[in-house]
């Protein structure tokens, strides 16, 4: 379960803080991460207690991605790999998307 | 900006010197919001380049090897290392596996130089395995390193190894959405695999619908159909394999983006 490869990578971020009462961490996922929002909560609810983060909220920020038609130029909404460009083109990068970003701490 | 713990330093502060770290106390409450960009897997990220470079300097092509459990990962090793050790750099193996040694074995058996990682409970390998691997395989510079990720068609595609090229392997008897339902692994490949080519008349598997998923996925990747039984396909497996060592393909990273940590530090 690679959420809980994430949650840890995260708990790492947030470890220098941990000398403050920390209310609720906020983090960004791009819908092409491939990660499970729900199971990376869960995975956080079961390990926040062994770092003292017991009262601690994960908040997670869903992004859509976006991509640059190679054929058109055009930027767009990708909801789904394997979707087309509006044009009917497949052949496209990827702006953003796949970003896995720690944004916010909130303190108590 | 205080760098030490990344407080606004406009506020005043008191800063205490012990030894070489300072220690400092803020005068006016501290702000409750900390804004970062932080990028989770920033720190595997980094390994992974200093593996890449760890290559670059050895003159070593790096191959990750991903795909469906019993696809025939470990198999196309074996055949690769018989049929075409004369036409190849010297070729060296990590066994990614969560338990037992087996696939080590068989490699080894092949003839190829194998390190076996096991990742226990872990479904993926990353790049800090992979560096700690390297250090037991130490290979010869100038050789092929194929690593033989874990069978598992979800999450290797999400840690970069340091690899320069990236094949996702499946099997005709693995039936043909694979590419639709797990699309990140097949969009992040420069080549797809399609291995027992010999069991295609016994199960339905139809080609063109695969071709056609994975030009939708991942226009730029290579298809090609194989059987490590017959040997149907090695000449085409062959030619890849050598442009992939060739001078001006070592290192060229195909289509792997990565994460990168921007570091800024902003407070409410
Ligand atoms: N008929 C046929 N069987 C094959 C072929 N390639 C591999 N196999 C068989 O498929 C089974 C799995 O092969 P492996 O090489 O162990 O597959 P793998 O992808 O390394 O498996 P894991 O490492 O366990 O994920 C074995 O029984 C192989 O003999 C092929 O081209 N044709
Ligand atoms: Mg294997
Ligand atoms: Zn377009
Ligand atoms: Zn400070
Ligand atoms: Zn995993």
């Amino acid at each position: 379960m690679h959420e809980l490869s994430i949650v840890n990578a995260l708990l790492k971020h947030v470890q220098p803080y941990l000398n403050r009462k920390i209310k609720c961490i906020k983090i960004e996922v791009g819908s092409m991460s491939c990660i499970d929002p729900e199971r990376l909560i869960g995975c956080f609810d079961w390990v926040k207690a062994t770092v003292g983060l017991n009262d601690t909220q994960l908040i997670i920020d869903h992004h859509p991605a976006k991509a640059s038609c190679q054929q058109c130029q055009q930027v767009f909404t990708l909801t789904q790999l394997g979707q087309p460009c509006p044009c009917g083109s497949y052949d496209y990068n990827l702006l953003s998307g796949q970003q896995l970003t720690l944004t916010e701490i909130e303190f108590a | 900006m205080c760098t030490h713990c990344g407080c606004s330093s406009d506020k005043a502060i008191l800063t205490e010197f012990e030894s070489d770290h300072h220690r400092h106390h803020h005068l006016q409450a501290e702000p409750k919001t900390l804004h970062l960009q932080q990028a989770l897997l920033a720190e595997n990220d980094d390994i992974a380049n200093q593996n890449r470079t760890g290559f670059q300097t050895q003159g070593i092509t790096c191959i990750n090897l991903m795909g469906t459990p019993g696809a025939g990962k470990t198999a196309l090793l074996e055949a690769t290392l018989s049929a075409f050790h004369n036409d190849l750099p010297s070729i060296a193996v990590l066994e990614g596996d969560q338990q037992t040694l087996n696939d080590a074995k068989r490699v080894q058996k092949a003839g190829g130089q194998v390190v076996q990682i096991n990742t226990g409970t872990g479904c993926h390998l990353d790049a800090d395995l992979v560096k700690t691997g390297l250090e037991k395989l130490a290979p010869k510079s100038g050789s092929l390193i194929f690593i033989e990720n874990v069978g598992n068609l979800v999450c290797p595609a999400l840690f970069d190894l340091g690899e320069s090229h990236r094949i996702a392997m499946m099997a005709v008897t693995d039936g043909n959405d694979k590419p639709e339902k797990y699309p990140h692994l097949f969009s992040r490949c420069e080549l797809v695999i399609i291995n027992k080519a010999d069991l295609m008349e016994y199960v339905d598997f139809d080609l063109s619908t695969v071709q056609q998923a994975i030009a939708q996925l991942n226009p730029h990747a290579e298809v090609l159909l194989l059987s490590t039984k017959t040997l149907h396909g090695f000449d085409q497996w062959r030619n890849w394999l050598i442009t992939a060592t060739s001078t001006e393909n070592k290192y060229s990273t195909g289509h792997i983006d990565s994460i990168k940590t921007s570091a800024t530090l902003t407070y409410d």
